[in-house]
């Protein structure tokens, strides 16, 4: 073949776009915040902070996921209707040729066996489940027509965090650092607390950085054991011999940045006074004991132990340092009424793993506020998916109530940062079926997280394997009615 | 003994008799058969099995489907028999089959004659030119598995194949195996995605816009599809070939998207160098040594790599090559060459994935069981990176800090990132504090004074001497560090103990230290983690 002619046929319009400078989307950003995606040389601290696309409602997000995912019809999306026909047999038409996790065949219609009232100006619907929960209602707005595509655990969480339901791609933290870089270069950018003893479905995969640089990825901090990974000096190393070896560390690397004038060994004496820093840094805001004892008590926090009332309080001081993204997994949320623990009856697991959360919670949004951080930081609290309006099969003889999964209708709650508070979004039909008003898709959320932090989803993008991807896929549109 | 208690027969063994063994109480010996042959033999009821030491209706000769006819079988005895009597007997267990007229002969020859089949002598009767090819191949077949002829070469065969069986493979490897034509599952469009709703059949293909030839194959099968990766005329394959090893030694790639040569990915640096590689790779036949060889001696490999402010602010990736390479290492090979300069490396190879060190999280995965591991023991904990326990929802740490991808998606390529996350690792992580606590035992071991072994541990990590300033400034750091080490011992213990183990006998505890916080800062030198 000839060179030349091959060359022209390989010069797509693509290729011209791009050297002509007009670039396609993100493509000068993307280099930019990729200095080493291609090369030797990483001139620039990936993490610094930069610009998003316009003026963003919310510096950072504070992400709340309830890990196997909370019946929505116990705690938001009030069903009297529901409650009338509880023992009726489910209608066929909600059933046939659906998939569900644990039900087949005709199951029973459940009404909410808690109580539900309106709550603050607005007059917004919730269950007595969630009591500390009532006092903030004009703070938070509440979205009962979710959708999603996956009913079983982790496709599902892989999905809303990573708008995808396998695994690989990367999760809304990531792309947030990616996109934001961070404000904090003593800390991580992103960083990942976990509690009630399990990690979240995905695994690492729910916070990884999938292809894009592992500097994205969400580090896990523990208020046991070293709080980031390798943060401590090994057993025999006191701070000062630590300080002492790097000051040597760094004059032999000063040696070689003189010889080898290569700009990365320059950043890797810059990366080794970070993790310097860190080192003090991280312990410290990970920290409670310091916290007064009033604080300590609302959030229902106790210094030196792991719950999720410990990492709300950690969320508040993470973003009281500017981290971007703080991101909580709290296990034992799945209300399959397969044991006293998961079931939603009157005094059952609900109202004990509730307490768990919404005080502490609750506490969150009142302590941002007081602290003048609502305003700019995105509150997210939700699971999944959803969960059945009728009992689920498996539990159907015994006498603890549960629900099965739903991705068909759900509730999910956004706080802070330029969402409207005190607002419903949409509407489930009169039996929690199926969304009657204004549907969300997963994907319109996310659309939505973006546009919140100051970006056109469709234009934050990384490119792999030839295709330029991002959070919403190929999907979303922005919800503006959630926005203030 | 009889029922009074007195002794009929009594025997002594001059050795322990085997496990099983019959004895006769009038001291007649069983004949044992090496070899049976019969001219028909039932299915499963072959005459071997008249001669197989077992006993009952389920082990005999048997000759249904060849009733009504002339039988005859040959056995031949394993051992001579001294002479005497012979006893026969005859067992038979089916009466509708049972012999009709019975005869026996018995000869003395060294090697009998083997019973004939029947069916071969059937076709021996016919002659040669209607005989059909099967009847031929039967013929053929017996000659090579039974003829005296052949008898030789059998067992010249027999004896290598058993020299063969004797070598023991040093490593199982899985096999991949094609399961053949008629037991293949049929796969089908999935309508809509529902696996419940089958659509037509599909068969295995290849696009045709990639390899048009394939198309003219009805099922292509992966021979067809490895045939055609290296056909001459097919330029993709040695292209991004050596594209790949291009990139893992100078680190990016001629096209720099290695993992994309079509429209989304970019155009060659260098298309006429990326030409010449792709068919020298072809002409080396796809010798990876010796490309790789090609490579790193080339002139471009052995240039200075040192970067000018020009060269830098014109061409920051280096793609124009005016300059060497200067590249991070991979995030097994930091931790595999660590674990080398401290002489710890195993180069153990083959067998399951091993658990090196890894920090307790206290977690489990979701509906799994925990996610921490038991360290492996011995040379497994020091085991190269390759060999490393990988569990895709929750990859080794360290490694994952280094850029090492999650394995979830195919990665072609990795970014290298430079992040305080990996200062920390190096600085911190217990596989790397106990490297720089068996570098600093080497050192003690390889000169007096502390210079000299700065120097040594210098020349072990870099495979260079270190110059004045380099050597003086940390003899500086071992004279500042040991002064504080000295006046605690047990914190001088620790560093140099925890976790590799106990120090030698009469060592200086606080040398030790001093040098183990030497070592770590020479593993985590700027020039260790690049390669240039």
């Amino acid at each position: 073949m000839n060179p030349l002619l091959e060359k022209i046929q390989l010069n797509t319009r693509r290729h011209f776009l791009q050297n002509c400078g007009v670039g396609l989307g993100m493509g000068a950003l993307a280099q930019l915040m990729s200095p080493d995606a291609f090369g030797l040389s990483a001139p620039q601290n990936p993490l610094l902070p930069r610009a998003p696309h316009f003026a963003p409602k919310a510096k950072r997000v504070i992400y709340l996921h309830l890990t196997g995912s909370p019946p929505h019809l116990d705690m938001w999306d009030y069903k009297p209707e529901l409650g009338k026909r509880t023992d009726q047999d489910c209608p066929d038409e909600f059933v046939k040729g659906k998939k569900f996790a644990f039900t087949s065949g005709t199951p029973k219609l459940m009404g909410s066996p808690r109580k539900f009232a309106q709550y603050g100006k607005s007059g917004m619907w919730m269950s007595d489940a969630i009591p500390h929960l009532h006092e903030v209602a004009d703070d938070l707005c509440v979205i009962n027509s979710m959708h999603t595509t996956q009913f079983n655990h982790a496709p599902a969480e892989l999905f809303v965090h990573t708008g995808f339901q396998q695994p690989g791609r990367p999760s809304f933290g990531a792309w947030t650092t990616y996109g934001l870089g961070s404000e904090n270069q003593d800390l991580p950018g992103y960083v990942v607390l976990i509690s009630s003893g399990t990690q979240p479905n995905g695994g690492k995969n729910s916070y990884s950085a999938g292809f894009i640089p592992s500097v994205y990825q969400g580090v896990q901090c523990r208020s046991k054991g070293d709080p980031v990974l390798y943060v401590s000096d090994p057993p025999g190393m006191t701070r000062g011999l630590r300080r002492s070896s790097l000051d040597a560390l760094r004059d032999l690397n000063n040696q070689a940045a003189q010889k080898f004038a290569h700009p990365e060994t320059l950043t890797r004496i810059a990366q080794y006074e970070l993790a310097y820093r860190m080192q003090a840094s991280v312990p410290e805001v990970m920290d409670i004991k310091k916290e007064s004892k009033a604080t300590l008590e609302s959030y229902g926090a106790v210094p030196g132990e792991s719950s999720f009332a410990n990492n709300c309080l950690l969320a508040r001081r993470l973003a009281e340092k500017d981290v971007r993204f703080i991101q909580l997994f709290d296990w034992g949320w799945d209300f399959h009424g397969t044991r006293e623990d998961t079931s939603i009856n009157k005094s059952g697991g609900l109202v004990k793993k509730c307490a768990t959360m919404d005080k502490p919670v609750a506490a969150l949004i009142k302590d941002l506020k007081q602290r003048g951080l609502f305003d700019d930081t995105l509150i997210i609290i939700g699971g999944e998916f959803g969960r059945t309006p009728f009992r689920e099969g498996r539990t159907s003889k015994g006498q603890l109530l549960g629900r099965d999964h739903y991705p068909d209708c759900f509730t999910m709650i956004m706080a802070g940062g330029g969402v409207k508070g005190g607002h419903v979004h949409g509407a489930s039909d009169e039996l929690g079926f199926n969304v009657a008003k204004d549907p969300v898709h997963v994907h319109d959320l996310q659309a939505t997280w973006m546009h919140l932090l100051g970006f056109d989803h469709e234009q934050l993008t990384y490119r792999f394997q030839g295709r330029d991807y991002r959070l919403t896929d190929v999907h979303g549109h922005v919800v503006k009615d959630l926005i203030a | 003994m009889d029922e009074e208690r007195v002794i009929l027969w009594e025997k002594t063994y001059e050795k322990a008799p085997q496990r099983e063994a019959i004895e006769s109480l009038d001291g007649a010996t069983t004949a044992r058969f090496a070899r049976a042959t019969a001219s028909y033999e039932q299915n499963n009821f072959t005459v071997d099995e008249a001669i197989d030491g077992k006993q009952g209706q389920e082990s005999g000769w048997a000759i249904a489907g060849g009733q009504g006819r002339n039988h005859y079988a040959i056995f031949e005895l394993k051992d001579p028999l001294p002479g005497g009597v012979l006893n026969f007997r005859l067992v038979q267990n089916y009466p509708n089959h049972a012999i009709g007229k019975f005869r026996l002969s018995v000869t003395n020859a060294k090697n009998p004659a083997l019973a004939f089949s029947q069916s071969l002598t059937s076709i021996l009767d016919k002659p040669t030119e209607k005989r059909s090819p099967q009847e031929q191949k039967q013929l053929l077949d017996y000659f090579v598995k039974q003829g005296p002829a052949t008898q030789r070469i059998r067992e010249q065969v027999a004896s290598l194949r058993n020299q063969l069986n004797q070598i023991k493979p040093s490593a199982t490897v899985p096999m991949l195996k094609e399961v053949v034509e008629a037991n293949r599952r049929e796969s089908f469009i999935h309508l809509r995605g529902s696996y419940l709703s089958k659509g037509p059949i599909v068969r295995a293909g290849f696009p045709s816009a990639l390899a048009p030839k394939l198309k003219n194959i009805d099922t292509p099968n992966r021979l067809d599809l490895a045939k055609w990766l290296i056909q001459d005329d097919n330029p993709l394959t040695p292209r991004v070939t050596a594209n790949r090893f291009w990139e893992k030694i100078f680190g990016i790639g001629l096209v720099a998207t290695s993992e994309e040569f079509g429209a989304q990915g970019e155009l060659p640096s260098h298309p006429k160098l990326l030409d010449w590689l792709a068919t020298e790779i072809v002409a080396m036949d796809w010798d990876v040594k010796a490309f790789l060889k090609l490579l790193v001696t080339s002139d471009t490999y052995r240039q200075n790599s040192h970067v000018t402010d020009e060269m830098a602010a014109m061409d920051p990736n280096n793609r124009l090559l005016a300059r060497g390479p200067r590249l991070r290492l991979s995030a097994e090979m930091v931790r595999d060459q660590a674990l080398a300069v401290a002489g710890l490396l195993s180069s153990k190879m083959y067998g399951h994935p091993v658990k090196p060190p890894q920090p307790n999280m206290g977690l489990k995965a979701a509906f799994g069981s925990g996610i921490d591991w038991k360290t492996s023991k011995g040379e497994d904990r020091y085991r190269r990176g390759i060999y490393t326990t990988w569990r895709r929802s929750n990859p080794y740490p360290s490694m994952a800090t280094f850029d090492a991808p999650n394995r979830e998606v195919c990665s072609v390529r990795r970014d290298r990132t430079n992040t305080p996350l990996q200062a920390l690792v190096t600085l911190n992580d217990p596989v790397y504090v106990e490297a720089a606590q068996s570098l600093a035992r080497a050192m003690k071991t390889r000169g007096n004074s502390p210079a000299e072994q700065l120097e040594k541990g210098f020349e072990i990590c870099l495979s260079r001497n270190p110059s004045k300033e380099e050597l003086d400034r940390l003899v500086a750091l071992y004279e500042e560090v040991r002064s504080d080490y000295s006046k605690d011992l047990e914190l001088a213990r620790k560093m140099a103990t925890d976790p590799i183990g106990p120090a030698p006998k009469d060592s200086n505890l606080a040398d030790l230290a001093a040098l183990t916080v030497a070592g770590n800062i020479m593993l985590n030198l700027d020039e260790m983690m690049m390669k240039r």
